[in-house]
């Protein structure tokens, strides 16, 4: 469904209400009734919540005492707060390495699994395991792997020939990067499936077509499978943005934001104003910049989409 | 397929919002509910008086962590449902991880639990300037409670002048030590009175071996306040904005680490997320200074055959100029909930708890408590398995607290934990450090 279509859905037809025959306002209501259940859960566990969060975040508010009105002053207090500048930076620094690197991760995953070939599912299986995989566990057994002194890493590493491989998540300087390779190998499988469902949909005629035409592989791949895979493309890198903005879970248990504040991203940050330091109207503040982050990429993204997203 | 995009990112990025607005909620409630639940718990304290000879008892809430795994809180609770017939206790167990987080969230939503265990010094502070804990002057006064052998901690932990919650537990470092590796090395056991630099020294003697099989003659665990604390005295706090006494403490740490290399390095403690009785369980370490409680840990361990190491225990050391016989210590208060349904019941049970009977009680199942006399101090160190000369290393004069008694200690306790992080690891220089320390603290302080 087009942005269009519901408008012309919730607006009844052509908005001409008087026009409007009594079987365009039962199918209306039918409509309604459909729409309700997901309505009211989105209204109250979704746009409720965002209106109040907008509220809170102008005032100040330590969940007991009452609350104070204090007008910008949290938005105020975020240009000198060093904390917020770092998570700011720490969750730009892991969505562009993030967001490139799963998307051609997962697509090179689905280009080698979009074969006729004995056991493929087998395969794909594996591939989106981790996605399903607890991630508590998953945060253990790669801290093991990256322990800076008996882990399995350093010691491949130090069979090389580095004598001082990286301290990983015991470093300020590689603990990102370690986050960034671990959500990456979690989450590929996930957008695996994505770009997999994509490649099937296009018809198998253009391929042979082309090769009629005597286009290599690589021509092949560059003029018809990434055209034909942008709507899955531009799908992706919206999904894979925002999750990448409201990265938590992953820091949470990996590093705790560690060492110091290496790791320390937005909604990190925002989780230790609320629930550590009791501030929940200035961690509101922090999470309506969040929402305006995401809210003007998610905008570029769509504005761009017409220039580069061919739909058949 | 644009809305459904648009719909998808807007409900997860509320998740947060949500959070917030359920305590929102939760707060409306509590003014409502105040009022009912005070006059609620002025009537049953006196149908309490009444119910004395028979009827139904009273029954009171009582929150706590790991109820299961500890071994003493079961314990007391039957003896104060023994000894008070007309008070039933209702336990109300959180898990440990998430126990500090869920109690503000609890109390903030007007919950008329009863007593409440203070899991952490910051949660305290936190309660009090959010006026959710029982101020409990009046009832120490009335119940003519003798304050003198809890050392002064009562007196350490009142705010504005007043009490919140009776110590239970008031923990301090002692230095623990493997006989066994210490007659290997042929060199005596750690005295009462040693300095910090004979201890670097001793830990030079005891170390030995190489790889996985190396012995280390320190263990020097990661959190921060087994650090600061050796800083510490009654001028030097945690909470002033000042961080330049700890100078020589993390100069000690780390020549210990890096130069001596008799200490596991922090970062691999940290990133295996080593347990601070792993090594000495597994008698890879020869001395470790770590809290009071660590003695029961070590005795149910050996009673459960987890481990067999041969120990004994000291004053933990000091440094020239300080006195061994004053103790940094934390405790462990039991506090009342401002809403309690019952509070006259609650302080007749935090009074069994956190005085002679419930000491006694705590004493004797191997646990140091706040309340010491003569009978506790002698239960504790008659329990099986405590080495010989325990007395000794656990008596002193008096103590300062380690706690910050400000009510922005967690935000505090996270900057002092990510500067520690960050000097250990070698990522800042001491001085570097403690400047960036002193600078957020200061700020976070005087906004």
């Amino acid at each position: 469904m087009d942005l269009e279509d519901f408008k012309i859905l919730i607006e009844g037809g052509a908005g001409n209400s008087i026009t409007m025959t009594k079987q365009k306002v039962k199918n209306m209501a039918m409509a309604y009734i459909f729409l309700l259940p997901n309505l009211v859960g989105f209204l109250i566990f979704t746009l409720i919540p965002i209106v109040c969060s907008m509220g809170l975040s102008f005032m100040e508010w330590d969940s007991a005492n009452p609350m104070v009105f204090v007008g910008f002053e949290n938005f105020k207090r975020l240009w000198t707060d060093d904390t917020f500048k770092i998570s700011l930076w720490n969750t730009v620094y892991y969505s562009v390495f993030t967001v490139p690197l799963t998307m051609a991760a997962a697509l090179g995953l689905a280009i080698i699994l979009n074969q006729k070939m004995k056991g493929i599912n087998i395969f794909r299986t594996i591939f989106f395991f981790p996605h399903v995989a607890s991630l508590v566990a998953i945060a253990v057994v790669w801290n093991l792997l990256f322990h800076p002194t008996l882990g399995p890493v350093n010691n491949i590493l130090r069979f090389l020939g580095i004598a001082n491989p990286p301290g990983w998540t015991s470093s300020v300087d590689w603990a990102m990067p370690v986050i960034i390779i671990v959500s990456i190998w979690k989450s590929m499988g996930y957008y695996m499936i994505l770009y997999l469902s994509g490649l099937q949909a296009i018809p198998r005629e253009l391929y042979e077509a082309a090769k009629v035409d005597g286009a290599n592989s690589f021509q092949r791949f560059k003029s018809i499978t990434l055209p034909m895979l942008t709507p899955t493309t531009f799908f992706v890198s919206i999904m894979l943005t925002i999750a990448c903005f409201k990265v938590f879970d992953l820091v949470s248990v990996m590093t705790n934001g560690g060492p110091g504040r290496a790791t320390n991203v937005l909604v990190f940050n925002i989780y230790n104003t609320a629930f550590i330091n009791y501030e929940f109207g200035y961690a509101s503040a922090i999470s309506m910049i969040l929402f305006i982050i995401v809210l003007a990429i998610t905008i570029v993204q769509f504005r761009a989409e017409k220039k580069w997203v061919s739909y058949m | 397929m644009k809305l459904k995009h648009l719909m998808k990112k807007t409900a997860a990025l509320t998740c947060i919002a949500a959070c917030g607005v359920s305590l929102l909620t939760g707060c409306s409630s509590t003014s409502a509910k105040t009022e009912p639940a005070e006059k609620q718990g002025a009537a049953q304290t006196e149908n309490s008086d009444t119910q004395k000879g028979g009827g139904a008892p009273v029954e009171i809430t009582f929150t706590v962590w790991d109820y299961g795994t500890t071994d003493y809180w079961k314990v007391l609770v039957e003896a104060f449902e023994k000894e008070n017939p007309d008070i039933k206790v209702k336990v109300t167990d959180i898990g440990g991880t998430d126990y500090d987080t869920k109690i503000p969230v609890l109390l903030s939503s007007g919950d008329t639990s009863d007593v409440i265990t203070i899991k952490s010094m910051p949660i305290y502070t936190s309660l009090v300037e959010k006026n959710q804990l029982m101020p409990l002057d009046d009832m120490v006064e009335k119940s003519g409670l003798d304050m003198a052998p809890y050392y002064g901690s009562d007196e350490g932990i009142k705010i504005g002048n007043q009490l919140y919650g009776l110590p239970f537990r008031n923990d301090y470092y002692l230095l623990y030590y493997n006989k066994t590796l210490f007659d290997k090395a042929g060199v005596d056991y750690p005295s009462n009175d040693m300095t910090w630099d004979e201890y670097r020294e001793l830990a030079k003697k005891l170390t030995s071996g190489e790889g996985n099989d190396k012995v280390y003659g320190s263990h020097l665990h990661t959190w921060p306040g087994s650090l600061y604390r050796w800083g510490m005295d009654k001028d030097h706090a945690m909470d002033k904005g000042d961080y330049q006494f700890l100078k020589p403490v993390y100069e000690l740490f780390l020549g210990i680490q890096n130069e001596d290399k008799t200490a596991m390095d922090y970062g691999t403690l940290k990133t295996g997320n080593v347990h601070y009785s792993g090594p000495f369980y597994k008698e890879q370490v020869a001395m470790e200074p770590m809290g009071t409680w660590f003695a029961n840990l070590i005795i149910n361990a050996k009673n459960k055959g987890e481990t067999s190491v041969e120990w004994g225990a000291a004053k933990a050391p000091h440094f020239e100029g300080q006195d061994p016989n004053i103790a940094i210590s934390n405790p462990t208060p039991i506090a009342i909930n401002k809403n309690a349904a019952h509070p006259e019941e609650a302080w007749r049970f935090i009074q069994f708890m956190c005085s002679e009977p419930g000491a006694d009680l705590l004493a004797s199942l191997g646990t140091l408590p706040a309340y010491q006399n003569e009978k506790t101090i002698n239960t504790l160190v008659n329990v099986e398995g405590m080495p010989e000369g325990f007395k000794e290393a656990i008596t002193v004069d008096s103590f300062v607290l380690e706690c910050q008694m400000i009510p922005q200690a967690g935000a505090v306790d996270k900057i002092i934990s990510e500067e520690h992080d960050l000097i250990m690891l070698g990522a800042e220089t001491i001085d570097d450090g403690l400047d960036n320390m002193a600078k957020r603290i200061q700020k976070l302080l005087n906004k």
